[in-house]
Parts: C-alpha cells; sequence; structure tokens
C-alpha cells in the first residue's frame, strides 16, 4: 500500500474557518432573535414608540401602553417564539431521521389530528364556553392522532411505516376536518374554522403561553436528545444500531416529541405550513450539514422566521391582519418550487 | 463449536427469518481475534443476512449470538457497539457531510453525549483515514467522492471504531485491483495487531488468498467451511456456484478463474 499516494492532512486554516463559521451561527442566530424581538413588540395598530415599549416592560409607561405590550403583544411575540422554534426543532429532527430533506413537521399527522380537535370545539361551541377550550381541544386531538400514528406505525424503527403510518392519519384527520367544515351550521361558523386553520398568534394571551409551554418543554427536551442518533443514522438503520443508537427507540423519541412540542404549537397557533421545511434548509449549510448540528441552530432560526412572519402579517393591512399560513404559504411555496429545481440539477 | 461458551464472536444454530421465510437456518461459526473468516456463497446465500444477525440488527428466531460467551443482545448497546463494528454494503449517507465527519461516527459510542471528540478520537479518525489512504480527501463533503473513495471512507468509519471484531459486508466491492489488494492489506494488518473479522467476499481468490478460514453459504445453510484450499474445492464450485474454475498457485498462495458455468446448481 506505500505504493499509493500519501497527500497531507486537510489545510487547518480551512478547517478552523469552519470551525468558526460554526462557532458564530448559534450567537448570530441569538442576537437576530432578540433584535427581532425587540422590533416584534413595538409593531401593532397603537403606535408605541421602542422608548415606551422598554419603559412598559420595566413597569413604567402609560397605563395603556403597559396593557398593550404586557397582555397583548408580549404574550403574542413568546408565542411567536416557541412555535417557530418547534416548528424548526420538529422539522430538522424529522428531516435527520427520514433521511430526507422534504420531510416537515406536519407529515406525521401531528398537525392534522391536532387541527381536527381544535375546530372540533370550535363546531360543538365548546371553544366559547372557556379561553382555554380549543387549545385543549387542539391537544387531545394531537394525543388521538399519535396513539392512531403508533398503532399503525407498529413498533420498531422503519422509517417507511412512519411516513405511510404519518400519510394515513393527515388523510384521516383531513377528512374528518372537511367533514365537520361541510356540516357547520352556518356560512359564518365555517369561515371561524377556515380562519382559525390558517393559523394566527393574534389576540393570544398568556393563558395560551403557560397552557402549551409545559407540552413543548419536554417535547424539546426529547428531540434535544436526538443529536447523536441522528448523526449515527446519517448512514443507514444498521449502521446506526452497531454504533449503539437501537433506531426503534430513537423513532418512540422523535414521535413522542414532536407529538408533544407541534400537537402544543397547533393547539395555540392552528397550522402553520413551510417553516418547518424552509428552515433546517437554510441552515444546513452553516453546520456542515450534521443532521445533530442542526437541531438547535434550527430551533433559533425558525423562532426568528416566525417572528418575521407575525411581524409581517401586521405590516399590510393594519387591523386585518393575514393569517400566518397564509403568509407562509406564499413564501414558501416558491421556496419549495425552488427546492426542487436544485435537487433535480444536482442529479445526474 | 454448538453449545461451547466459547471466546470471541460466535453463533450456534442461528436461525434467521425476514417476513415468515427462513433466510439462515441453523448457521454454527466461531470467529476469534486475529481471525480472517470469510463469508462466501452465491447471491441470495445468505451472506448479508448473517452479518445482520451476528451485529443483532435483525432478531434471530432460534440460536445464539454471544461475545466471550456473553449474549449480545444482553450487553449494553454502548458497550456492544464499541466492541463490535460494522460495516454495511448498501451504506450511503445521505447529507453531504465531509469524509472527515463521517469516519468521526465511529467514535460514537466511545463518549458520553455530552462530550465532544477528544484528542483519541481525533487520533483514531486519522489513523482509519491513512489506512484506507483516504486522509487527501478528508475534507470533501462524501457526496462528492467517487465510488472507490467512497468504499474506502465507509471502511475507515467502521475501522475508526477500534472494535474487537468488525463484521464487513463486500468491503472490496466496486474498488479497482489496486485499493482492492490495500483493503484487504488494511484488513491483515488489523487482524494482525488483535482484530478479529468477519468479512463477505464475492472475489475468490481474494477469499482464498487472505482469509484464514472460509464458511461457505448456500440457500442459508453452511455447505462448507475450514481451509480456504478445502472449501474451494472443485467439488463444491460445482455443487454450490455452479462454476468450473482454474485453480493454482502464485505466490505460495492459491488462486482461482471461473471458467465456465456448469448448470449442476442444487436448484429447484
Amino acid at each position: 500500500m506505500s505504493a499509493l499516494p500519501q497527500a497531507p492532512a486537510p489545510a487547518p486554516a480551512q478547517a478552523r474557518a469552519m470551525g468558526a463559521q460554526r462557532g458564530l451561527l448559534l450567537p448570530a442566530l441569538g442576537v437576530l432573535l432578540v433584535a427581532i424581538f425587540a422590533v416584534s413588540l413595538g409593531i401593532g395598530p397603537a403606535e408605541i414608540g421602542m422608548r415606551e415599549v422598554w419603559a412598559a416592560l420595566t413597569g413604567a409607561g402609560t397605563d395603556a401602553s403597559r396593557i398593550i405590550i404586557l397582555e397583548v403583544r408580549l404574550p403574542r411575540a413568546i408565542l411567536g417564539v416557541m412555535v417557530g422554534a418547534t416548528l424548526g426543532l420538529a422539522g430538522a429532527a424529522l428531516q435527520g431521521f427520514l433521511r430526507n430533506p422534504l420531510a416537515e413537521p406536519g407529515l406525521i399527522g401531528i398537525s392534522a389530528s391536532a387541527a381536527l380537535g381544535a375546530v372540533l370545539t370550535l363546531y360543538t361551541g365548546i371553544a366559547a364556553a372557556f379561553t382555554l377550550a380549543l387549545p385543549l381541544g387542539g391537544i387531545a386531538g394531537a394525543v388521538i392522532g399519535v396513539g392512531l400514528l403508533q398503532v399503525l406505525a407498529g413498533r420498531g424503527g422503519s422509517a417507511l411505516t412512519l411516513i405511510l403510518a404519518g400519510i394515513a392519519v393527515t388523510a384521516m384527520a383531513g377528512a374528518l376536518t372537511a367533514l365537520v367544515l361541510n356540516l357547520a351550521p352556518s356560512p359564518f361558523a365555517a369561515l371561524e374554522i377556515v380562519f382559525w386553520l390558517m393559523g394566527s398568534l393574534a389576540d393570544r394571551s398568556f393563558a395560551h403561553v403557560w397552557l402549551a409551554l409545559p407540552f413543548m418543554a419536554v417535547g424539546w427536551g426529547l428531540l434535544a436528545t436526538l443529536g447523536r442518533p441522528l448523526d449515527a443514522l446519517t448512514l443507514g438503520e444498521d449502521t446506526a444500531w452497531s454504533l449503539g443508537f437501537p433506531v426503534g427507540d430513537v423513532r418512540a423519541r422523535l414521535v413522542l416529541g414532536t407529538a408533544l412540542s407541534v400537537g402544543a404549537a397547533t393547539a395555540v397557533a392552528g397550522t402553520i405550513g413551510f417553516l418547518g421545511l424552509v428552515v433546517p434548509h437554510l441552515l444546513r449549510p452553516f453546520v456542515a450539514h450534521r443532521p445533530g448540528a442542526l437541531l438547535l441552530p434550527s430551533a433559533l432560526g425558525g423562532a426568528v422566521l416566525m417572528l418575521l412572519a407575525d411581524i409581517a402579517v401586521r405590516l399590510p393591512f393594519p387591523g386585518n391582519e393575514l393569517k400566518l399560513g397564509v403568509l407562509t404559504a406564499l413564501v414558501g411555496g416558491p421556496f419549495f418550487l425552488w427546492l426542487i429545481i436544485a435537487y433535480r440539477r444536482r442529479l445526474p | 463449536m454448538t453449545g461451547l461458551a466459547a471466546s470471541g464472536l460466535t453463533a450456534s444454530g442461528l436461525t434467521v427469518a425476514l417476513d415468515g421465510t427462513d433466510i439462515l437456518r441453523d448457521v454454527s461459526l466461531a470467529a476469534g481475534r486475529g481471525e480472517i473468516i470469510g463469508v462466501i456463497g452465491p447471491n441470495g446465500a445468505g451472506k448479508t443476512t448473517l452479518l445482520r444477525a451476528l451485529v443483532g440488527a435483525i432478531p434471530h428466531r432460534a440460536g445464539a449470538v454471544t461475545l466471550d460467551g456473553r449474549a449480545i443482545m444482553d450487553l449494553p448497546p454502548r458497550e456492544r457497539a464499541r466492541r463490535i463494528a460494522y460495516l454495511g454494503q448498501e451504506e450511503a449517507a445521505q447529507w453531504a457531510i465531509t469524509s472527515e465527519t463521517l469516519v468521526g461516527l465511529g467514535r460514537l459510542p466511545h463518549r458520553p453525549s455530552w462530550q465532544g471528540p477528544g484528542a483519541r478520537d481525533r487520533e483514531a479518525v486519522l489513523g482509519a483515514l491513512r489506512a484506507c489512504d483516504a486522509l487527501h480527501f478528508a475534507a470533501r463533503p462524501v457526496n462528492r467522492l467517487s465510488g472507490g473513495e467512497r468504499t474506502r471512507v465507509l471502511l475507515a468509519r467502521a475501522l475508526a471504531v477500534e472494535a474487537e471484531f468488525l463484521l464487513a459486508d463486500e468491503p472490496i466491492a466496486g474498488l479497482d485491483p489496486a485499493h482492492g489488494l490495500q483493503v484487504m492489506d488494511v484488513l491483515a494488518a488489523r487482524a494482525a495487531a488483535g482484530l478479529g473479522l468477519i468479512v463477505t467476499l464475492h472475489d475468490l481468490t481474494m477469499a482464498a488468498r487472505n482469509c484464514h478460514r472460509l464458511v461457505l453459504l448456500d440457500k442459508g445453510r453452511i455447505a462448507a467451511s475450514g481451509p480456504p484450499a478445502d472449501v474451494l474445492s472443485a467439488r463444491n464450485l460445482e455443487r454450490h456456484y455452479g462454476i468450473a474454475a482454474h485453480a493454482g498457485t502464485a505466490g505460495g498462495k492459491p488462486f482461482l478463474v471461473p471458467l465456465a458455468r456448469t448448470g449442476e446448481t442444487e436448484e429447484p
């Protein structure tokens, strides 16, 4: 073998540069998130300057601005961070597990079943009974959805059965949601449901934050443990197993973590597509394409993009906001198209 | 060897069913440290299934796989992963990670989840890359490697585990002769240093020249096992491969050139 050429190790400067780029990613996303969070607090029908926003946050300022900032815009922005982080994190985890760059959090049917649960509370009128009835219905829907998913997907770790089961759950929940719309007693009731389905962070309170947070926190915790298993899965399920990561166990954590976090996110914000698909793609080059290293940046990036989207829906028609799901689809659709074209170019 | 609580990696009476069909039936073998066992046999004989069952990636219906007398399924996953490495045949990296990162995956079982790679890990990765003549494309994304380069990087990943046993499925498939010989040299060197190897091979000359023992599988059963010269007899080649071959010696080691199909396999 000595006859074969032996080249020197890769240039350390290049390796260092790549390391530095990766090291800066998280701080950069963190700073961006804080800045956009602040901007988000300054945007709304009432004109409140940044100085006044700060005053309201620290307990000073007028009563009116305090109420607007602390009870309307702050929970909305916090919820935006939570929902965006959830979608980014779950999207990165699912793409890593399925080894498919086109996977997204809605794929395994949790979003659809949570939406169905919430829609049922609107249809039956339970949603009007108390503030949290609707998100609680969404969480109940997610629980039933994940139960069904597990039964359909069976035990073991196969990615294919998980996708097929997810498609089945999504189809069933979608059909039932359509049925509920079909049976809506009045056009107004139907419109209410349709608007809710489009996703929004408007008129949410801290009650929504506190309801969603425990579910999301546990879900994030589970998904955050997937870093090394996802790296190991780069080479397929047998190799991941041989490296000490049983795929069945990894899949169970993925499904439960996604169900808890995405279920809660859908319950409080409706269905918001494309974010979980797009964010991991945008950030993958910055972590040298390592699926495990992508999780945390994707969570931060998801939060940033969600806040940006939530700012964007408030700007064009003050008083008549766009729906978040509409905006993310408007932006995400063309992105998806570009993705397909880019992949096709790379194929021979 | 059945029933012995022998040291090394052993299978006894191993029967594996996939989708209700027995793919392996009553397979027993024992691999010691420092030994290269070649698993040969026609397509569909169950070679890959045997390797997957030995590493525990698929369950067996009957029999046992033990490492130094302990059932491998009773070993904690991390310990099992450190002691038995596996190189699959159809491994393909989905993501555009660099070769070095990919080889580094072999170090995952060696550290707890909160720890990054240390000096020892880096040393193992570079050593494995160097052994497989892959150092000069260590920084290149694996999706931009040629087939032969990728094969060597994947082998380096398996060597980086620095396990006691390595199960390698077709490690030289798709390599040019120089790199095929090089990989066999690498495996021989690792075996001389104490690694136990079970390798599936299609190249009978490579098998004859490099393995200490051969196991010939046919239709899920062991048809013959022992020293290469015995297993690769004209009778066995005709019965199980359906070929006639020219056998000779070169440089003190045997070689085999398949010449013709005899059409006398035990096909149903």
